[in-house]
């Protein structure tokens, strides 16, 4: 078994359902990707920790230039393969298959889905670069056609930011790929460039300009919010869940390895960036009326955190991010799909018009309220091992820069409490028809949710010691240098 | 070599079936002849065959760029057989033409002499001249082919009195003794100033900046198959005439020639692109995507090493083929919608499905996004621009492909925005949509297997 079969699977899912109507559609996208799921876990659980790149697939793509079809994935890797399979259907059951034009859209989430994965278990620059922009069209047509009323601008405006970081990145790999003794684009060749300094700093910004907007770090996420608050759900899931940990992954996989020596020199300014991004959207969170513009600038914060502790690059900081990559993508999720049951049920996603949830719905309250502390990183929940390995890290390297980043923890309890409390508490007389609880579809959905929040939360080690040699191995190729 | 005598008689041969008013069969007799050229080019593959005393030299390069540019016309001849046999009596001296023009581009591709190209420039203008005005009761056509004939004529001239000018210094038309005394020209002042008014009728010829006033309006005006058949065929040819020139004449080339030619690509990419993004007629659009395009190839061939051939070639391919497909989605809905306008093509995915996903395809892959063919053939423009430490071109170009990738999205937009500006059904017969379809499959498999079509020129 190799991990292009679980590519194939969501391509051909793609594929077939796009020629299906309605529930036939739906069914077989989640046939697709609860095969993923169970391939996925299979993967994950099989992984020798020590032993490297596994399940590879290798031939040759375009022989004349040195670009080979090569992918595989290692801990860190079938981590972020298991997270964005196992987000997938919950992505899929949101999206209303009476929708017009529904089958399109099974097509497309299961289209960006591929090119995730590709992203994530790319072992050649080309095809990493192929998959990073195959990922951005369909979220692009998904968002224009299911969004809301202001999407286009919002939309455009996030196709060319987004386009604009990653064709720097491409001239950044055509660099490397050019300096080359001998020309391909395979990682290891790419992590032995043999770049002076200088080159090594004008080739990270090319990189880093297209992780940071896609991440996104201050001041490059302009994008963010409108776009999470315009798109359909379903879309804003991916964004959120999955599309961000494309440009965290990049961080980790290409630019501290392929860059080394322009590290000490960047970093500094990005972990400030970083750092700057937990505070503000923080702040910004905390006097949002809208419940999905919340979150947005509630993951912005979140985030920040996690590409600090990525960028300090000591054990903790890695290993505290990638969890959390994988913790952050499940309880983002989580709160995302109870922000669109509220909206289904109510009809809005304004704060000030809701209230009182719990008195019809307990369940969907408390699971809401599992999620909520899931995010604020209450102990027993998965959100707490990875914030504290995080602010581990980065205290290491810097104690201001922990304080900083410990305020998230503060910030966020602040605002995500207070908006369960007008969510959820209160008298429910604002509204005209009962609100009915969970249905049994969503109470497994979110049931599902909440055993991986709590499992990772009590034996967290079950991760972190798949991903413990793929993280010492990353440590290593800078420590050389 | 074969082809081009074959293509000149079918041509007059064609041009005498419209005396028997057979106008529907004569297609029958055309493609396959076109098709069997494809095969003789293969057949004479790496021979490097010299014909008429060097006058042409048909080496992989001219073969290839041959075979595309028929290719193409291939493809060309299916779209205009539908429209013109509904809407006119005659249509030999049309399909004449066309033959005769593609002539001009076969002396175009393989030309060794420079009195072959001059020949061969002319050859594929003149029926263009006569075409672009063939919509006679419009008033813009008419202007377009007045525009194009008098600045064509202008260009010409002046690529002929530097023609002359070279020969002056050299003492011969032969591009291989050019070469062989391009180091030492007897008079260098002369020899230079021959080589940049040649390089300006040959930038006027694929419309870069600052000689592209005329490419709007002439592509505005000229009827919508012969515009298609400009923006592809001519521009093709045009810049493999470009490239033969500057790699077989002028090999080595002179710092300062590389520098003019980056400096004319940044400015042609910029032209280009902010002015596309203002238009609301399609084919407008397609103009300045078409001098974008340019800009793109112009660095192909400021390159002029190892790879920059093969890197013309596939941009060449990429861009022939998805301009065939716009071209012929474009005409297809305006058939229906008799408008012009961007805005026409709203709602496409709705009211033509097919149709509608393909233009998506193909306006992708213009904008350069992969998995799509016009993604490598930047890449391969790109790469060679690296390699050969021109990091600055490369910069703007990618800044330019930014730019590119609004304006296509905004019709990409416009095609999936409901609802639908014509709510009925859009239709075509199955050969007309088989040629959409192929030019979409065919660019995403440039996408993701390019390496089928990369270093057969090297």
């Amino acid at each position: 078994m190799n991990v292009l079969v679980i590519l194939l699977v969501a391509l051909a899912g793609s594929v077939f359902s796009a020629f299906l109507t309605g529930k036939a559609s739906k069914s077989l996208a989640m046939i697709s990707a609860l095969i993923n799921v169970a391939l996925a876990i299979y993967v994950f659980n099989s992984l020798d920790p020590t032993g490297g790149l596994q399940f590879t697939y290798r031939s040759n793509w375009i022989p004349s230039i040195g670009a080979f079809f090569h992918i595989g994935v290692d801990g860190i890797a079938a981590l972020l393969v298991l997270m964005t399979n196992i987000l997938m259907p919950v992505v899929l059951l949101r999206i209303d298959s009476k929708r017009t034009n529904s089958n399109i859209f099974y097509a497309l989430a299961l289209l960006m889905q591929a090119g995730m994965l590709g992203v994530f278990m790319a072992q050649d620059a080309l095809l990493f670069y192929l998959c990073w922009e195959l990922a951005l069209i369909p979220i692009y047509i998904i968002i224009f056609l299911w969004g809301d009323e202001n999407r286009v601008k919002t939309v455009v405006k996030f196709f060319i930011y987004t386009l604009f970081g990653s064709v720097f990145m491409l001239g950044s790999i055509l660099y490397i790929y050019s300096k080359l003794p001998s020309p391909n684009f395979s990682i290891d060749s790419f992590y032995n460039n043999g770049l002076s300094q200088v080159e090594q700093i004008w080739v990270a910004g090319g990189f880093l300009l297209a992780f940071v907007i896609k991440i996104p770090l201050i001041p490059f996420h302009t994008w963010q919010a409108n776009t999470y608050t315009q798109a359909p759900t379903s879309g804003t899931m991916l964004l959120s869940g999955i599309m961000l940990k494309m440009g965290l992954f990049g961080l980790l996989k290409w630019y501290i390895p392929v860059t080394p020596l322009a590290v000490t020199t960047l970093n500094p300014i990005l972990i400030g960036l970083a750092l700057a991004g937990v505070l503000y959207g923080g702040v910004l969170a905390f006097n949002q009326k809208n419940l999905k513009t919340l979150l947005a600038y509630s993951s912005l914060s979140h985030v920040g955190l996690i590409a600090a502790g990525i960028l300090v690059f000591n054990y903790d900081g890695l290993s505290g991010g990638v969890l959390q990559m994988f913790n952050h993508g499940i309880i983002v999720v989580g709160l995302f799909y109870v922000a669109d049951l509220i909206l289904d049920r109510t009809g809005t996603s304004y704060i000030p018009e809701l209230g009182g949830i719990r008195q019809n719905a307990p369940a969907l309250a408390a699971s809401f309220l599992v999620l909520t502390l899931a995010s604020v990183s209450l102990p027993l929940t998965n959100g707490f091992v990875g914030e504290f390995l995080l602010l581990a890290g980065i205290y290491d390297y810097n104690v201001w820069a922990a304080v900083i980043g410990g305020l998230t923890i503060i910030i966020g309890a602040t605002y995500m409490l207070r908006m369960y409390q007008k969510t959820m508490l209160g008298l429910d007389y604002r509204f005209q028809k009962v609100i009915t609880d969970l249905n049994t579809e969503e109470l497994l959905v979110l049931g599902c949710l909440i055993v991986i929040i709590l499992f990772v939360g009590l034996f967290p080690n079950y991760i972190l010691d798949t991903i413990k040699p793929s993280i010492e191995s990353l440590t290593q190729i800078t420590q050389t240098y | 070599m074969a082809a081009l005598i074959i293509l000149s008689i079918l041509g007059v041969l064609v041009l005498m079936m419209g005396l028997f008013h057979v106008k529907n069969k004569s297609l029958l007799v055309i493609i396959p002849v076109l098709l069997g050229m494809v095969y003789l080019n293969s057949n004479e593959w790496s021979k490097d065959a010299i014909w008429f005393s060097g006058m042409l030299k048909f080496d992989n390069f001219a073969l290839a760029f041959s075979s595309l540019i028929i290719v193409v016309s291939v493809l060309w001849f299916i779209l205009c057989h539908k429209h013109y046999t509904e809407n006119f009596k005659a249509i030999e001296d049309t399909y004449a033409l066309l033959l005769f023009s593609l002539v001009g581009g076969i002396c175009l591709v393989s030309y060794h002499n420079l009195t072959m190209l001059f020949l061969g420039i002319e050859i594929l203008s003149i029926p263009l001249y006569i075409l672009a005005g063939s919509n006679r009761n419009n008033y813009l056509s008419n202007e377009a082919s007045l525009k194009y004939f008098l600045m064509g004529a202008f260009a010409s001239a002046i690529m002929l009195f530097g023609i002359a000018m070279i020969y002056g210094a050299t003492n011969s038309f032969d591009l291989h003794e050019i070469s062989l005394k391009s180091g030492q020209p007897y008079f260098p002042g002369l020899f230079y100033t021959g080589i940049a008014l040649t390089l300006c009728g040959f930038l006027f010829k694929v419309g870069a900046a600052p000689f592209h006033f005329w490419v709007p309006d002439v592509y505005q005006g000229s009827p919508s198959l012969i515009t298609g058949f400009m923006a592809t065929i001519v521009k093709v040819s045009a810049f493999a005439a470009l490239y033969r020139f500057l790699n077989l004449g002028i090999p080595g080339l002179d710092e300062i020639w590389i520098n003019s030619i980056a400096i004319i690509a940044v400015l042609t990419l910029f032209v280009g692109n902010l002015s596309a993004i203002q238009q609301t007629d399609f084919k407008r659009l397609m103009a300045y995507s078409g001098i974008s395009h340019a800009g793109y190839m112009l660095i192909a061939i400021m390159v002029n090493g190892e790879g920059a051939a093969d890197a013309l070639f596939f941009y060449a391919t990429s861009y022939a083929l998805t301009s065939v497909g716009a071209f012929a989605i474009f005409l297809n809905v305006k058939k229906y919608t008799g408008e012009y306008s961007i805005e026409s093509l709203r709602g496409l995915v709705y009211s033509a499905p097919l149709q509608g996903v393909c233009l998506i395809l193909l306006l992708f892959s213009m904008a350069g996004i992969p998995p799509l063919g016009g993604f490598f053939a930047k890449y391969f423009v790109l790469i060679g621009a690296v390699k050969s430490q021109h990091i600055y071109v490369v910069v703007f170009a990618v800044i330019n492909t930014v730019i590119g990738a609004y304006y296509y999205l905004r019709v990409v937009n416009t095609a999936i925005a409901s609802p639908a500006f014509h709510e009925k059904k859009i239709r075509n017969s199955a050969l007309y949509e088989g040629v959409i379809v192929f030019v979409t499959l065919a660019s995403l498999l440039l996408g993701i297997l390019p390496g089928q079509l990369t270093g057969i020129l090297n």
